[in-house]
């Protein structure tokens, strides 16, 4: 069996108390949001920690570099904000296809906005270390903030 | 369109194919290959909308980037052929598969 819950994976990383992934378990019933919002609300995990959870469990192929002015250069190329809100970045275009920076694992409903949006276009989805993450998230805000 | 009646899902799959440029593929009689579904990650498979199926080809909702392709390659070990299937039925087949893991 895969151990695909975050709460777990992040109790096996000793990053959560074993003795409290039980109740988080519960508490997984109980709220609407999800159980990483809750985790970072009450301060028992990082950003960082949930950042480096979601590249152990996605096994996506990581992005090794990317260019600023080619990421303002496609911001347009989803929503507005949607790729802050989201932690969905449009890094690089080649050959008519798209290479997509993840920052987090997008819902359901998030991916198929990107795929409706894109119909058509070949996309590569890979993850973000963490230090990128942050650094194309900054990126982006300072540019949308100057728009 | 075909939630609408207005096509029926062979013909769907089949213009769908034509967009995309490749074969389609007959989801009732193929199975999962497990093997490359965990080694490549289940994740890479619900994000691109594409399965391994057991056989050789990879099942595909989307057009297939160039360095996706590679990519899978690596991991593969041979460069794999995709067979064109609709977004709506790879959802289900999706849950399928993941609920005989």
């Amino acid at each position: 069996m895969i151990p695909t819950n975050v709460d777990r994976i992040l109790a096996g990383r000793g990053i959560l108390k074993r003795e409290d992934v039980p109740s988080i378990t519960a508490m997984r019933e109980l709220i609407s949001d999800p159980v990483p919002n809750w985790l970072l609300l009450q301060k028992m995990v990082t950003e960082e920690d949930l950042h480096e959870t979601f590249l152990q469990i996605s096994h996506l192929p990581r992005v090794h570099e990317w260019d600023a002015m080619e990421v303002i250069r496609l911001a347009a190329v989803l929503p507005p904000r949607f790729a802050l809100e989201n932690g969905c970045f449009a890094l690089r275009e080649t050959d008519g296809g798209l290479v997509i920076g993840l920052a987090q694992m997008p819902s359901a409903k998030v991916l198929r906005e990107i795929h409706d949006r894109l119909t058509g276009y070949p996309i590569f989805f890979q993850s973000l270390h963490y230090n990128d993450a942050c650094t194309v998230r900054d990126l982006l805000q300072c540019d949308f903030a100057a728009r | 369109m075909v939630d609408m009646g207005l096509l029926h899902e062979p013909v769907a799959r089949w213009i769908w194919a034509e967009s995309l440029g490749m074969p389609p593929c007959e989801l009732l009689e193929a199975q999962l290959n497990q093997e490359f579904y965990l080694k490549v990650g289940p994740s890479f498979w619900w994000l691109h909308r594409m399965l391994p199926i057991l056989g050789g080809p990879v099942a595909t909702a989307t057009p297939p980037h160039l360095q996706m392709t590679a990519w899978l390659e690596s991991k593969m070990g041979y460069v794999p052929a995709f067979v064109a299937e609709l977004p709506r039925q790879a959802r289900p087949f999706v849950r399928q598969t993941r609920r005989g893991i």
